[in-house]
């Protein structure tokens, strides 16, 4: 096992570089290059080649792909171009905020898709599973741009029971009721489509294990059906959900991306959007960076759960 | 030619009579496909809706008296009415007619994607899982890497590269989606090339691109279409999610995505207007997902 970890974790290795040399590469590609974050208005051709000076720009794009590759690791990220602002500063002030929002979305649509994805397993073919079925589908289709101008029209524009954007009132003391009012809406939004995903997961998944011989088995020596679906059937279909997870989790970025922006939540999706529409490089690559890091990471956990739940995989 | 044995009289015979059971038990196959593809009710309504929406942005024009980007600030922000049923946007445009030509750009660009990322995914996946050693562990790796680089940093960081056209987005959603593909076609060549029709055809003399195009491929095309099918549905929430970030297509051609990026401005003087862009991206992916869904019932062999 603790083989298996190392050897994963060696081959991330390259897998991070590669996508830091794709990034960077791109960048230098952009129109206008590095320098395309700073508008004609920032100034003359003469402020404009101390800008390129200072930042290393006339130097080799190998170098100055080594040189950050230093300064990266070594944590000194760097300052965003426009503002000047320490990355490091921004990233860790955003972190939290969208792992507040993931964690709650994942909590319900994961609930959520657990909930009917049972049901409509164990009355397969039913009017209910029907019913599921069809809003699984309506889940899984509606963009999370949509649902969220709808969330916010009727309940922010229309009835102004709930804040149609931000993280907290401003000004205000914190209160886990004022964080709870905002959170409402962007977690609405965003757990909806994945529970209607989670749904169908965990249905066909269900299905296909209450069909093995081990839940007849189990069946027919009398065990309670509960007992059954629980302990028996239900474990051994979730297994397969985490790696799913795992391999969603850079899609499912898209839709934090979208929802930090319509609820102008103060997270890394944003951030991270921002920096796009301004070139804003050291930014940009930093946040890349974390992502890589944070998919491969959490693709390792789910493979080592995975080993440690399934007797039938090993890692020698 | 051993057939020549069995027909005595004309030698092409025997591979015709073959060529003609062969075609018999296509035709049964393709039949009970259809036959339970229609079966599904669902993706049966999900087709029909799904026509209706290509139809409806092939012939917006026709369709309707108006002039999708003719602006006329005397009549802007209607709401709907019997003149403009969806009412008109901020420039006075009918909103209906922009709807029904937004879905122009994003079918284009859904289809257009979804053909880039298929043949970059069936090609990795047939040559990765055919070849296998170190051609397979290279390309492999490679899927490792675009899996794991998060799809909307890369599309945002290369629409900003190549421009916002519909070629530019296309290509770009291709890129970001084909990793699935490759990994699914690459299972299937590893199980399939050992096997003794695979022998026989190589034995025969046909070469390796044959083998691939030919021998192993068209066993896994009802799979492919599946996967390819719930991919379009995928490319167009991508395409309007980057639209709506402001990544998408340039302003005057609507897309849905666009569409539904200008109406948030609005969304205190005109209620109604990024309702009808956002109902037709729900209802294409949703009409298209039925039908991937249905697809899997007809056409997967380990559905039952």
């Amino acid at each position: 096992m603790q083989n298996y970890i190392l050897r994963r974790l060696l081959q991330a290795i390259p897998l991070l570089l590669g996508i830091s040399v794709i990034t960077f590469g791109i960048i230098q590609i952009m129109p206008g290059g590095v320098m395309g974050a700073y508008g004609p208005q920032t100034g003359s051709g003469a402020d404009l080649a101390i800008i390129q000076e200072q930042l290393g720009l006339n130097r080799p794009v190998y170098e100055q792909y080594l040189s950050w590759l230093g300064r990266f690791l070594t944590g000194d990220w760097g300052r965003t171009l426009l503002s000047q602002q320490v990355v490091s500063d921004l990233i860790f002030t955003a972190l939290p905020a969208t792992l507040l929002l993931i964690g709650c979305s994942l909590l319900i649509g994961l609930g959520l898709g657990l909930l009917f994805g049972v049901i409509s397993a164990v009355k397969q073919y039913s009017a209910i599973d029907m019913l599921v079925t069809t809003f699984s589908f309506v889940g899984l289709s509606t963009p999370v741009f949509f649902s969220g101008l709808i969330l916010i029209l009727i309940f922010s524009v229309k009835l102004g029971w709930l804040p149609g954007g931000g993280m907290y009132t401003p000004e205000a003391p914190y209160s886990f009721e004022d964080r709870l009012r905002y959170l409402i809406l962007p977690v609405v939004a965003i757990a909806f489509p994945l529970a209607g995903e989670y749904t169908r997961y965990v249905r066909s998944s269900l299905l296909e294990v209450l069909n093995q011989d081990y839940i007849r088995t189990g069946n027919a020596k009398g065990l309670h059906p509960r007992s059954v679906l629980f302990r028996h059937a239900l474990s051994n279909a979730l297994i397969p959900l985490i790696t799913i997870l795992g391999l969603q989790l850079p899609w499912m970025i898209s839709g934090f991306v979208v929802a930090e922006s319509i609820f102008s939540w103060p997270g890394m999706g944003r951030l991270l959007w921002e920096s796009a529409r301004q070139h804003d490089y050291p930014l940009m690559m930093a946040i890349t960076m974390l992502v890589a890091v944070a998919v491969l990471a959490f693709n390792l956990l789910a493979d080592i759960f995975y080993g440690l739940v399934d007797p039938r995989i090993s890692y020698a | 030619m051993p057939d020549a044995a069995t027909a005595p009289g004309n030698p092409a015979s025997g591979s015709i009579s073959r060529l003609a059971v062969e075609n018999a038990a296509q035709r049964r196959r393709r039949n009970l496909a259809l036959r339970k593809f229609l079966r599904h009710r669902l993706a049966v309504i999900g087709a029909v809706v799904f026509v209706i929406l290509v139809l409806s942005a092939a012939f917006a024009v026709q369709l309707t008296p108006y002039d999708p980007y003719k602006v006329n600030m005397r009549e802007r922000l209607i709401p709907p009415s019997a003149a403009h049923l969806f009412g008109t946007d901020e420039l006075g445009r009918d909103q209906l007619v922009r709807v029904m030509l937004g879905g122009k750009v994003s079918l284009a660009i859904a289809v257009l994607s979804i053909v880039v990322a298929l043949i970059v995914g069936v090609s990795v996946g047939s040559i990765a899982g055919y070849y296998g050693g170190r051609t397979d562990n290279l390309l492999m790796r490679l899927t490792d890497l675009m899996f794991i680089f998060p799809p909307i940093v890369l599309a945002m960081i290369a629409v900003s590269v190549m421009g916002q056209t519909i070629f530019s987005v296309a290509v770009t959603i291709g890129i970001v989606s084909w990793m699935g593909l490759a990994r699914l076609v690459r299972a299937s060549f590893l199980s399939m090339k050992e096997q003794e029709f695979v022998t026989a055809a190589r034995s025969l003399g046909a070469n390796n691109l044959r083998i691939i195009i030919q021998h192993i491929l068209p066993n896994i095309t009802g799979t492919i279409i599946v996967v390819v099918t719930l991919g379009m549905a995928r490319a167009i929430l991508f395409e309007s999610a980057l639209s709506y970030l402001g990544l998408g297509i340039q302003v005057p051609v609507p897309s849905w995505g666009s569409m539904l990026y200008m109406a948030q401005n609005q969304l205190r003087n005109a209620v109604w207007l990024p309702l009808a862009p956002g109902a037709m991206i729900f209802l294409a992916v949703l009409s298209i997902n039925f039908i991937g869904d249905g697809l899997r019932d007809a056409l997967d062999p380990r559905s039952k």
